[in-house]
């Protein structure tokens, strides 16, 4: 054993204290290590990630630290000698050849160990992997409420005396004890002692300093809550109807809840087109900027609120423990299809947006598992669907509200059937081989920290507003471009309408909406888009749409929901599809032959199936992208989804229309 | 004291409720045998079977008659994991 620190100058201390300090956040999963950060930091971080891969970094500023101190939250690793990612990021770190983007690559001056005051015996295996650092630590026995309401006691003074650093007991939850912490940060010491360098030796150690801390207490209480919750939660058949519970309260959050600020965000974003409308001159700039960027952004941000509002919720079931439940019971129906329980809260997000979806999957611990989870998640239906599925299910079923709820249902279902077929496709194929066999903690249930999901919320909210303010607005100036481009003087058709509505009175206002229409479509035709429609048509011709069809789809590549107003403009020569006669207008709207309908039965169901199954949206092929860290996979989702879809597609529309539904 | 020796099954072969004493995890990849030592599931832990099946579920203590924490297992690792039963 070793002897107790050695006393330290006080001028030296003092000097110490004042001076900012670079803390690197160590600690097991589930230890409350980001309710800590958040404690300390608050909104003061800024997220970015480690060089040369896709891991996210945290860097906080916290107060009651001198200026210019810095909290780097590492990844929740179990073990920092682990073969995997995040260890491998934590290792570097620590040795000083890592540090997250724009930060100087420095080996961190203190270390901070969060433990779970609850779960000692095995935090203190990484607490023994980290002094032999030899770098300057603290030790944060976090959770200590907890623990207390368990009847689990241990001696801090035991851990102090033993490895001479200083040993905090805190809790993140409630802020006990963390003014203690903070003081601890500026005096952090080297330890003294080191564990055995051989993993069974230290095993021994953790279980002797345990043994030593714990002695002269009496046992823990029995943990009945998580006893009796499991029996249900994890049950085969109850587990399975909790989860379907929770997920149908979820949804049922995001989509009631969410509709109140999206509403108001689209009308902000109306004021603003028309703030720009009123301030800017008709031109080129008054275009750009009304309908390629406030639009453009608008149409996009109008998805902040579901985002945000998924975030909160599951960050607030993941604090619960329930998350983890979940994932096991998710298991079972995951594992057929070649993915695992991790994989199910990316593909749930997904039917949000597969942005956050996507983003998510970083939660999944095999690159596998994790490749084959963000390369099916677009199939589950978002957000951005619902417009075209509304507008296809009610043409296809005008009469009978029941088959359209069952038709729109029956899009998310078989979404998820393509996505799960996909992800057996492409584990048995490209991302062939064995994937990381399933050992998920179970943490124990407690109550959730507001706090902690409300910043993990904004956190989400930031790293999406910054995609709509880059790659999304890039996009929507690109295809405002390709639509309103090279722009072509008024047709016959609406100078005479124009001329009518001068001498034509009460009528007058009438005539110049019906110009108005008449030069949209002619715009739309004529454009850089209508012309691509009309050379992507014979490729389109087999599925059954014609050249606005064509349009329709191509202008609605980027984002899907694009697709409904694109109809609306080429067909009624306006974009609100629930303003008056617009509706019916597209229901009956013809082709250019006159005669033939553009929506037909085979039309409408073949449109559908593509909906649900193709890659109509760029922003996620970038996360795609970045995430998995290549182009070539977001390319390999684009190919698949988009193949996908056009022979499901052509599959059902030849055979509707060999059935006579043409 | 120890308990008396008796024969050793997998984990995945424990009933519910029964405990066991690890006593090697050899038959699987050095990978996964990392990641459960990392987990509290290593030779001489103590664990319990709360809930058989693939995944099942275990609690994992560390023998010293500490507290316990729960990690769900896939069926492929604790069939692997041989344990020796202690009685109830």
């Amino acid at each position: 054993m070793s002897d107790a620190p050695e006393p330290v100058a006080p001028h030296s201390e003092a000097a110490r204290a004042a001076r900012p300090v670079r803390v690197a956040i160590l600690g097991n999963p589930n230890t409350g290590k980001t309710t800590l950060f958040n404690r300390l930091c608050g909104v003061r971080h800024k997220t970015s990630n480690f060089p040369g891969t896709t891991q996210e970094a945290r860097i906080g500023f916290p107060r009651g630290l001198p200026e210019g101190s810095e909290l780097i939250d590492l990844p929740g690793i179990y073990s920092l000698e682990l073969d995997q990612s995040e260890a491998a990021i934590c290792r570097d770190v620590l040795a000083g050849q890592l540090a997250p983007r724009g930060e100087s690559v420095e080996a961190p001056e203190v270390v901070l160990v969060v433990t779970d005051a609850t779960n000692m015996p095995r935090n203190l295996m990484l607490v023994g992997e980290a002094i032999r650092r030899c770098l300057p630590t603290v030790i944060a026995i976090n959770m200590v409420d907890a623990s207390r309401r368990k009847g689990i006691h241990a001696d801090e003074g035991v851990l102090m005396n033993r490895l001479g650093v200083e040993a905090v007991p805190c809790s993140a939850r409630t802020g006990e004890g963390l003014d203690a912490l903070l003081t601890a940060l500026t005096r952090a010491r080297i330890p003294t002692e080191s564990p055995p360098p051989n993993e069974d030796g230290l095993a021994l150690w953790a279980d002797d300093l345990y043994a030593r801390m714990a002695a002269g207490y009496g046992q823990p209480k029995p943990d009945t809550l998580t006893d009796r919750l499991d029996r249900a939660f994890t049950h085969p058949l109850l587990g399975l109807g909790a989860f379907v519970a929770v997920m149908a309260g979820l949804f049922f959050a995001i989509f009631s809840l969410a509709a109140y600020p999206m509403g108001w965000i689209e009308s902000i974003f109306e004021q603003l087109g028309s703030l720009v409308g009123a301030l800017i001159p008709p031109g080129a700039i008054h275009d750009l900027l009304a309908d390629g960027v406030v639009a453009g952004i608008g149409a996009t941000v109008v998805f902040l609120p579901q985002i945000c509002l998924l975030f909160f919720l599951i960050s607030l079931l993941e604090d619960t423990g329930y998350l983890a439940r979940a994932a096991f019971v998710m298991d079972r129906v995951l594992r057929p299809f070649g993915l695992n329980g991790h994989a199910f809260v990316p593909l749930l997000s997904s039917h949000a947006c597969a942005l956050p979806g996507i983003i998510a999957a970083r939660a999944v611990p095999d690159r596998r598992d994790r490749l084959a989870a963000i390369l099916v998640a677009p199939f589950m239906s978002c957000s951005a669907r619902i417009p075209v599925y509304v507008l296809l299910t009610v043409l296809l079923f005008r009469d009978s509200p029941i088959l359209q709820a069952l038709a729109f249902t029956g899009c998310y279902a078989f979404g998820i059937a393509a996505g799960l077929l996909s992800a057996l496709v492409a584990r048995r194929t490209i991302l062939r081989g064995h994937s990381r066999p399933m050992a998920l903690e179970l943490p124990s249930y407690r109550l959730p920290s507001l706090r902690t999901a409300l910043l993990t919320a904004w956190d989400r909210a930031l790293v999406f507003l910054k995609k709509a303010g880059t790659i999304i607005l890039a996009i929507s100036i690109v295809l405002w471009w390709l639509g309103a481009y090279p722009g072509t003087e008024p047709p016959a058709q609406a100078l005479e309408l124009r001329e009518r509505a001068e001498t034509a009175g009460a009528d007058a206002e009438t005539l110049l909406r019906e110009a108005g229409a008449v030069e949209a479509r002619h715009a739309t035709r004529r454009s850089f888009l209508g012309r691509m429609g009309e050379a992507a048509e014979p490729v389109f011709r087999h599925l059954g749409y014609d050249r606005q069809l064509t349009i329709g789809v191509l202008a609605s590549f980027a984002a899907r929901e694009v697709f409904v107003a694109t109809m609306a403009i080429q067909i009624a020569g306006r974009d609100d599809v629930e303003e008056s006669g617009v509706f019916e207008a597209i229901a009956t709207a013809t082709r250019d032959d006159g005669r033939t309908p553009i929506f037909t039965r085979a039309t409408s169901w073949s449109l559908l199936v593509y909906y649900v199954l193709a890659m109509q949206c760029l922003p996620t092929l970038a996360v795609t992208a970045k995430e998995s860290g290549h182009w070539k996979w977001a390319l390999v989702q684009l190919g698949w989804m988009w193949g996908l879809a056009y022979a499901c597609a052509l599959i059902v529309y030849q055979s509707l229309r060999a059935a006579g539904f043409a | 004291m120890q308990p008396e020796s008796t024969a050793s099954v997998t984990l995945a072969s424990l009933l519910p409720g029964q405990s066991g004493l690890v006593r090697e995890t050899d038959a699987l990849s050095p990978g996964d045998a990392a990641y459960l030592r990392a987990l509290g599931i290593r030779p001489r832990s103590r664990v319990r079977l709360c809930r058989q099946g693939g995944p099942c579920i275990v609690e994992v203590g560390c023998g010293c008659g500490g507290p316990c924490c729960r990690v769900a297992l896939s069926r492929h690792l604790a069939i692997h994991i041989i344990v020796e039963p202690m009685p109830a």
